[in-house]
């Protein structure tokens, strides 16, 4: 349990120091949660032949909060203004129109809207949630667009000139 | 050298389609691996304009230069870049069946660095797998 969280808490520390805004995805965090519940039963089953009560109830919480969590992404290091600015600019690179209502976006698309949700989670991170029509092939390439905006939580190896 | 050739018909009359693919900045929206393009200094459509692009290949990331090589007003955009990777993209456009059909043609230099990391062969049938999906990802985003 304290490796678990200690490894969310590490990943969201990481981010903080990061200059850039950065990324992180809940469907990453659902995968984490699934790997931790999967390796600490089977660790405590071989251990001791039993899984204890408080292991199954933080499981059970982890896996709960992953799963809410699995159409969200988490962008530290930016205001909602700028995640939005960066939604409407994605939009128009892939030739598609939004409509803004408040903190909610709407991308009118073939077979129905892609409805995103952009709130201000603290003073330096925004939360973006995806709903409708995520799997439309333009949504996909909308997220995949917008998900380039951003950097990862780990520094990748970087080569040639910058500017 | 290595060489990838990809080419896709779509419902977009040849001026749509070539003035998309002309504005630069849209790029990073149907090529996976182009994470970002910036600076751009004057118009695309000129040759000798130049921008600022950065590219992730194998999980390495590769920045450069870029510069126009040519322009022809719905047939063709041509631009080669001028630092990092070593390659030159050639857009072509023709009318077909309603529409347009595009042929996109890369020729690009395996870095030295990634070499030693992933195999030529590797990087090349990454890259066919990647420009079919910079044509599909055209298609996706011209033909609605």
């Amino acid at each position: 349990m304290g490796g678990y969280v200690a490894a969310a808490l590490g990943a969201l520390g990481l981010a903080a120091l990061r200059r850039r805004p950065v990324l992180l995805r809940g469907r990453t965090l659902l995968a984490f949660t699934v790997l931790f519940a999967v390796a600490s039963t089977a660790a405590s089953v071989t251990a001791t032949g039993s899984v204890p009560a408080a292991l199954l109830v933080f499981e059970v919480a982890a896996l709960a909060a992953a799963w809410g969590a699995r159409g969200s992404w988490l962008i530290v290091h930016a205001t909602p203004e700028a995640v939005g600015a960066a939604v409407e600019r994605c939009t128009r690179m892939l030739c598609a129109s939004v409509e803004r209502a408040g903190d909610a976006y709407a991308v009118p698309l073939a077979g129905g809207a892609l409805r995103l949700t952009v709130r201000r989670a603290s003073r330096q991170a925004a939360v973006v949630a995806f709903a409708g029509a995520t799997r439309q092939k333009k949504a996909v390439l909308l997220r995949r667009l917008l998900a380039k905006q951003y950097d990862g939580v780990l520094p990748r190896i970087k080569l040639g000139s910058r500017v | 050298m290595a060489r990838v050739e990809q080419s896709v018909v779509v419902k977009c009359d040849p001026q749509r389609v070539m003035e998309y693919i002309s504005n630069v900045e849209n790029h990073p929206a149907f090529i996976g691996p182009l994470k970002s393009v910036s600076n751009l200094r004057g118009d695309a459509k000129q040759k000798g304009t130049t921008w600022d692009w950065t590219f992730v290949m194998a999980g390495v990331e590769f920045a450069g230069k870029s510069e126009t090589v040519a322009y022809v007003p719905a047939k063709q955009f041509s631009f080669r870049t001028t630092t990092g990777i070593q390659s030159t993209f050639n857009y072509r456009i023709e009318p077909a069946q309603g529409g347009s059909k595009l042929t996109i043609d890369v020729d690009y230099e395996v870095p030295k660095d990634l070499l030693s990391r992933v195999q030529t062969s590797v990087v090349e049938r990454l890259n066919d797998v990647e420009g079919q999906a910079a044509v599909q990802n055209l298609k996706v985003i011209l033909d609605s």
